[in-house]
């Protein structure tokens, strides 16, 4: 009976599951075992599932040679800013939001729900002409100014259920204590956000760190490529090197992968919070 | 230390609602006042007026001699403990008792002297490098006190600091409070709903009903005396008895006329009730100013027999649930009574200890 149970446990559940993680962790081990291999090697018949022999030459001539590392960099400074940008302004609308009572308040998060409902492809073309008309072209301030503005309404929203779940009253033993309201803000309520703060960092750092429409459109020098647009410009007409294309595949992995491993937990936490009150 | 003044004072939220209406009340230098009353009364309203974590919409509040109106919650000198404690999860013990001090810039000698008094003082010297999440309730609530404590403020304000306390350990904490009024000598207001920490604690008690101050008086008094049907029926427990019943003139003797009883009303009080003869009134009896028959010499007339519906033992006491004609009333007597659910008893009203209230104004006839 309960080995009957056991195999029918393994039938429904652990092996849709196993073939599901299989579908999605080959990629990443494609990319991989590409990136290892001489160039030689990747397209040869019958297929090696394993790099040998093993080289990490396209990892060096990616960084060096086609300039991966600046690439890296650029998207580095533009996410951070964006995130530092994002996280501000996402603290502050959502604890506006949270705290206090103004006119239009409901039509405010509707808008910013709103917000969310219009693809970005949509605002391409006018955004184009706005950053030309700035000259901001080519210049990598406009993808912070875009994510930033992109990013801002759904991390706001999130802060937001953050703050709720901070008790108003800590802040007001705070004011007691001596505080005046933004000393209670830096003091106490900063702090025990952090979680939180962490979490909407994370999911804007990742957003931003991908992004590819934007990024290809207002950035059209080469050396101010961001990693998205990157690889895109590794794919040429007529000739694909799958190394390299492997092997910055998996730099760009890198930050995102050490991120999600490091604030998992807050992650959940941040989906998860306002939803239940506790 | 400083007295608290409250001038015609009002509080009007957005929507009409009047929270607290006209209130007037000096609270004098070292007393413990507790305001009472149901939930939406504008007791703790009143409270977080007098921090400063409400606006005024009208009148004054004096603290000292300053009036605070416009003076913000950290320049007011008081401490406050909530009533869900909020401590700074983020800190440890030590760190929320002394942040207060902190942000004014104690020297650091002073910062940990005052510290450790105040947890000597609560008996929490041992868990000053926890965190909140650590602690039990009771614990929790001790370092919400410490925090207060350490600032040495001239008004302390507790807003139900109790209600989150089990049974046991609030009765432990309400002697503790009481303690340190004692110890520290500063003015306390205290705010909860239960009537007893009020008749327990308080060196005056202030009764709200609907932002409106319903009496003020030392806890006996409030007891004995209530001004009117709310008080009476709010303070005690059991509650006191309400029966509707008309004053009528019985041979040249004033008595309540309930229909199935009469009840006598004593000579010396007949001049306060003349004037209702022949008027509905409201007769009020506390439970344990219901006698048993057996216990008392009293003519057979003041003798009522009612039917015992339920009995309650709580101990030393038995709580009788009796009922005659459309009338019900409970009776608190001692717990060898040989009341029995279901069977007929002979009860005195002790007409000494009876009140009358109007019918139309609710206020107190006698």
């Amino acid at each position: 009976m309960k080995i009957e149970q056991r195999l029918r446990r393994c039938l429904s559940l652990h092996l849709p599951l196993s073939i599901i993680l299989i579908f999605v962790l080959f990629p990443f081990y494609w990319t991989l075992n590409t990136s290892l291999k001489f160039e030689r090697d990747i397209m040869k018949v019958p297929l090696k599932y394993l790099p040998n022999p093993m080289t990490f030459q396209n990892f060096i001539e990616t960084w060096n040679n086609i300039g991966f590392g600046r690439y890296f960099r650029n998207s580095l400074i533009v996410a951070l800013i964006a995130v530092f940008f994002i996280v501000t302004f996402a603290v502050l609308v959502g604890y506006a939001l949270t705290r206090f009572r103004f006119k239009g308040k409901q039509l405010m998060m509707f808008l910013l729900l709103c917000t969310q409902f219009v693809p970005g492809v949509m605002l391409l073309i006018p955004l184009f002409i706005i950053f030309k008309k700035l000259g901001l072209i080519s210049n990598l301030g406009s993808l912070v100014i875009a994510y930033t503005t992109f990013q801002l309404p759904f991390n706001a929203i999130l802060m937001r259920g953050f703050i709720q779940n901070v008790p108003y009253d800590i802040e007001e033993a705070a004011m007691m204590d001596g505080c005046n309201r933004l000393q209670a803000i830096f003091h106490v309520v900063l702090p025990i956000l952090l979680p939180g703060i962490i979490a909407t960092a994370a999911f804007a750092f990742i957003s931003c760190w991908n992004e590819f429409i934007f990024a290809l459109m207002f950035i059209s020098r080469s050396d101010l490529y961001t990693i998205p647009v990157a690889l895109h410009s590794m794919q040429g007409e007529y000739d694909i090197n799958y190394g390299y294309l492997a092997a910055g595949s998996i730099i760009a992995m890198i930050p995102p992968f050490l991120m999600f491993a490091y604030v998992q937990k807050y992650l959940v936490q941040g989906l998860s919070a306002g939803s239940v009150k506790g | 230390m400083a007295k608290v003044v409250f001038e015609h004072v009002y509080k009007r939220f957005s929507g009409g609602v009047v929270a607290v209406n006209d209130m007037n009340l000096e609270i004098k230098d070292k007393e413990f006042v507790v305001f009472v009353g149901p939930s939406g009364c504008g007791k703790t309203t009143s409270l977080r007026m007098v921090a400063g974590l409400e606006e005024i919409s009208e009148g004054n509040i004096y603290i000292g001699e300053t009036c605070v109106n416009n003076v913000a919650p950290k320049d007011r000198d008081i401490a406050m403990v909530f009533q869900n404690y909020a401590l700074y999860p983020h800190m440890d013990v030590y760190n929320n008792m002394a942040f207060g001090l902190k942000l004014r810039k104690f020297p650091k000698s002073e910062i940990d002297r005052r510290v450790k008094e105040a947890a000597k003082i609560l008996g929490i010297e041992n868990l000053l490098d926890r965190k909140p999440k650590a602690l039990s309730g009771g614990q929790r609530q001790r370092v919400a006190l410490g925090r207060a404590i350490v600032r040495e403020p001239k008004v302390f304000l507790m807003d139900e600091p109790l209600s989150n306390l089990d049974a046991k350990l609030r009765v432990q904490t309400r002697a503790e409070i009481s303690k340190l009024h004692n110890r520290l000598q500063t003015t306390i207001i205290y705010v909860t709903h239960d009537q007893v920490e009020a008749m327990t604690m308080g060196d005056r008690i202030v009764v709200m009903r609907d932002g409106i101050i319903q009496q003020v008086g030392a806890p006996l008094e409030i007891y004995d005396h209530p001004n009117n049907v709310f008080v009476a029926g709010f303070i005690g427990t059991p509650p006191m008895n309400f029966l509707d019943g008309v004053v009528k003139d019985d041979n040249g003797k004033l008595v309540v006329d309930f229909e199935a009883f009469k009840v006598r009303i004593p000579e010396g009080k007949f001049k306060n009730v003349r004037q209702y003869l022949n008027k509905p009134v409201i007769f009020g009896i506390r439970p344990e100013s219901i006698l048993e028959a057996e216990t008392v010499r009293v003519a057979e007339e003041d003798v009522v027999v009612a039917t015992v519906d339920v009995t309650e033992l709580m101990g030393s006491e038995i709580y009788l649930y009796m009922s005659l004609g459309n009338h019900s009333f409970i009776a608190r007597v001692d717990s060898h009574s040989k009341a029995k659910d279901g069977e007929q008893h002979r009860v005195v009203f002790d007409i000494n200890k009876m009140h009358l209230f109007d019918k139309e104004t609710e206020k107190a006839i006698l």
